[in-house]
């Protein structure tokens, strides 16, 4: 009986030796696996048994598999992932806007209007002479095209962030449903063997990490090993159950929004998310780029419709008083000849300015004399080019005070420090991430030197099993040979 | 704490896509030689060279318009030089003229005089740059406008022109008349964005409000060609005495008139100088400024160089410390 009750405490400690060998194993075959929590078998002593009046253990068995992860690392590592994402996407927006507005260069907006008043100034030296004439009609000319192209490509981004946006979401749908399918595996593993998978659990917390990059989300834990997320207090997965996120494109102010919808009775919820790629790429379609901003929101665009619509009036009003060469026989200006159109200038804007077309074919008729029939007369065009040094330029009460060139330069010298906030909140947060990043691999990582250590413990263990049966085998030899 | 082997990787390659950032930027820095490549690097920094550069550009348009300017200045100051000679001239030939030894070439001193007359006109009819100096703002032939009393008579679109009016009348026999079909208003150029400066000098300050000089030539050449009763003066006609005070009057105004040239210049070299010494400043306000903006936004050779350098060295040291981060592990030694 006793030689007997032996060799089961050796099988025993054959099987759970065996089984701390494979766990070792499994870890050290997913040291590079991403988001793998290491494992550990926990082993226990079995179930002691009275043996001669004492109490004595009964081999070992494997009480439980340990797996390594911390739910607060898990969360804020989530949390900076959806910070570092709109930081990311802001800086790679400024970043483009830097090079449509082709800053820093020689060859940017500032110095060709200031060409411009060069032009007139030019002209002022040599008032009767169509070419001076034709060359400021070439300078506004390039100078509109400018405007455009700005405004074209800012319009551009604006797009692409909408397409960006479109194709979040249909990623953050796909997410959500490999979560909830995730939620189901592990829920079904728990109900089965009262034991949740690892596996289900690790790779659902890649797939939160990855919904980070997109929205910030809360992540609660349920009994069932299955998990809810939400978005600012709405719910998006609930256990085996998720919804689906739509963009809502018909507004009349020309604004997207985002909105869940519940796919059990397809009703919508609008959806106010705080950071993470959607947050960032709605804030640039609806704010940064947004030509119609109100309410006081910083926008780019809207910037600069409106330094472009005050420069537009500016050398407009100027001009407005002015005669050209040919008007010989007026006794007043002559009417509709501003110098920038459209002539409605309440629709005037970055993307629509333009040269009056009759000035294209009629240079000579540029209004730069203050008299008729005067044609020598440089009053308007030595005004126009005194424009350049007006402080009373803007209206805006952030650009008080300021001549066309310092406003514009505030205008890229505010969009620059936009993208330092934006480019120093990504190197603080990643250096965050990185440092939670690693007390979290720290915790749940694999060390193959700790394993390969283990690797001897279970090996020896098991060989020390092995020499268990082998020695309770030549016990038992020896009774069984004591009666020959 | 404890470490794991994707820890130590991923700190590693972090460390180098930092360090290679910071590389390509120094690189930037020297391959561009501007200290700020983005708007994010120094965005105050941006908007002050931008202002600067700006000024330096409407400094150099000044310049540029300073010295065109100048340089028409120096040619009307030639012109202005070459006319007064020419009066001077003529003044000497009609103080000849009336000497009793040239009774007989009265014709050739005449003809002298008109030739010397219509070598002013000329003068006055120059241009600099296709701009005609002394007609005002009405510096090409299409803004000359013309009386209509001389319309029939004129024969040419310069502003001064020297036409024959017929019929003659007794105090002018030979009908010739200068005739002035510019204006005598000022030109003027921004020498900064608020102070405008007039360039020119107008027809009235060298030839008198109704063209008092050319008044005075023609009627010593009247004098000088035509008898009191208007007829062509023979080689044997003597110059009368009251014709000898007349011209002796002509002179004596010549004289006043030059001396009002000489005057004109004088103010008008004046401020050629006070020009061409604010052109010279501007000119030194740009190497000042250049020099702030180079300050402002050129790179610091050395700095960047030593910066690159501390980049590639700590780059070359990481990379190193890569290999030995794939380090042995127990692995290696178990048998």
């Amino acid at each position: 009986m006793a030689n007997f009750s032996t060799l089961e405490i050796g099988k025993k400690a054959l099987i759970a030796q065996k089984f701390g060998l494979d766990v070792t194993a499994n870890n050290i075959a997913n040291v590079n696996t991403p988001g793998y929590s290491r494992r550990n078998a926990v082993l226990s002593e079995d179930t002691s048994v009275q043996r001669n009046g004492f109490f004595l253990g009964n081999s070992v068995v494997v009480k439980h598999i340990q797996s390594f992860r911390s739910e607060y690392y898990d969360r804020e590592i989530r949390s900076l992932t959806s910070r570092n994402s709109s930081f990311d996407i802001e800086s790679q927006l400024l970043k483009r806007i830097e090079t449509v507005l082709g800053e820093p260069s020689g060859d940017d907006l500032d110095t060709m209007i200031t060409d411009f008043f060069k032009a007139f100034e030019q002209a002022a030296q040599n008032p009767e002479s169509v070419t001076f004439r034709a060359y400021i009609i070439d300078k506004g000319a390039e100078l509109t095209g400018r405007f455009n192209r700005i405004s074209s490509d800012l319009n551009d981004l604006r797009r692409e962030a909408q397409t960006s946006l479109n194709s979040s979401v249909k990623s953050v749908n796909s997410l959500l449903k490999d979560i909830s399918d995730l939620n189901r595996q592990a829920s079904y593993n728990n109900n089965t063997s009262g034991d949740s998978s690892q596996q289900y659990i690790d790779e659902r917390e890649l797939k939160l990490q990855e919904l980070s990059k997109f929205i910030d989300i809360k992540v609660t834990n349920n009994q069932d090993s299955t998990i809810n997320v939400f978005v600012n207090g709405i719910n998006l997965v609930s256990g085996i159950y998720y919804s689906e996120l739509g963009i809502d494109d018909t507004s009349n102010e020309g604004l997207i929004s985002l909105s869940k919808t519940d796919i059990s009775n397809g009703s919508l919820t609008e959806l106010n998310v705080q950071s993470g790629e959607i947050f960032s790429n709605l804030k640039v379609y609806n704010e940064l780029l947004n030509p119609n901003t109100s309410n006081g929101v910083y926008s780019i665009s809207s910037q600069f419709n409106d330094f472009t619509k005050e420069f537009a009036n500016k050398i407009n009003n100027a001009l407005l008083s002015g005669y050209g060469l040919n008007d010989n026989d007026l006794s007043a200006p002559p009417n509709g000849r501003l110098f920038f159109y459209p002539q409605d200038t309440s629709n005037l804007n970055a993307g629509n300015i333009s040269i009056n077309p009759f000035f294209l074919t009629n240079p000579s008729e540029l209004p730069l004399s203050s008299l008729p029939a005067e044609p020598g007369n440089t009053d308007i065009a030595r005004l126009v080019a005194s424009l350049v040094d007006d402080k009373t330029f803007s209206n805006n009460l952030d650009y008080k005070n300021l001549t066309p060139i310092e406003y514009y330069s505030l205008f890229v010298s505010k969009v620059g420090n936009y993208a330092r906030e934006s480019l120093n909140g990504l190197e603080n947060s990643k250096l965050a991430e990185s440092q939670l990043s690693n007390m979290r691999e720290s915790i749940m990582g694999v060390n193959l030197d700790e394993e390969a250590v283990n690797l001897i413990k279970y090996q020896k263990g098991f060989e020390a099993a092995s020499r268990i049966i082998n020695v309770t085998n030549e016990l038992l030899g020896t009774l069984i040979n004591l009666g020959k | 704490m404890r470490i794991t082997n994707k820890s130590a990787y991923s700190k590693f390659l972090g460390q180098i896509e930092q360090i290679q950032n910071n590389k390509l930027k120094e690189e930037t820095r020297l391959i561009t030689g501007k200290k700020i490549v983005g708007i994010e690097d120094e965005p105050e920094r941006l908007a002050e060279v931008k202002l600067l550069s700006s000024k330096i550009s409407r400094n150099n348009g000044y310049h540029l318009n300073l010295e065109q300017s100048l340089a028409e200045m120096r040619t009307v100051m030639d012109n202005i030089e070459a006319m007064s000679d020419k009066v001077k001239e003529i003044r000497q030939l009609s103080i000849d003229a009336i000497q009793p030894g040239a009774v007989h070439t009265l014709s050739t001193y005449s003809s002298q005089i008109k030739g010397l007359l219509n070598d002013i006109i000329n003068i006055a009819n120059s241009d600099f740059n296709g701009k005609t100096l002394f007609s005002g703002t009405a510096t090409t032939p299409l803004s000359l406008k013309i009386a209509p009393d001389d319309a029939v008579y004129s024969s040419n679109n310069l502003p001064f022109e020297l036409i024959v009016v017929n019929p003659p009348t007794a105090e002018n026999p030979s009908g010739m008349k200068v005739i002035f079909k510019g204006n005598n208003q000022d030109r003027i150029i921004n020498k900064d964005a608020n102070s405008p400066e007039i360039i020119n000098v107008k027809s009235k300050e060298i030839f008198g409000e109704n063209l008092e000089l050319f008044n005075d030539i023609i009627g010593i050449y009247n004098r000088l060609m035509y008898n009191s009763d208007g007829t062509i003066r023979n080689d044997n006609d003597f110059i009368t005495e009251q014709d000898s005070e007349l011209i002796e009057n002509f002179q004596k105004t010549l004289f006043d008139k030059d001396s009002q040239i000489t005057g004109a210049t004088s103010l008008f070299g004046a401020k050629y100088n006070r020009l061409d010494s604010l052109s010279r400043q501007i000119q030194n306000e740009n190497v000042r400024l250049n020099e702030i903006k180079s300050y402002k936004s050129d790179t610091d050779v050395a700095k960047t160089t030593i910066a690159l350098k501390m980049e590639e060295t700590a780059l070359m040291y990481s990379l190193q410390v890569g290999s030995r981060i794939m380090q042995n592990s127990l692995f290696d030694f178990l048998k």
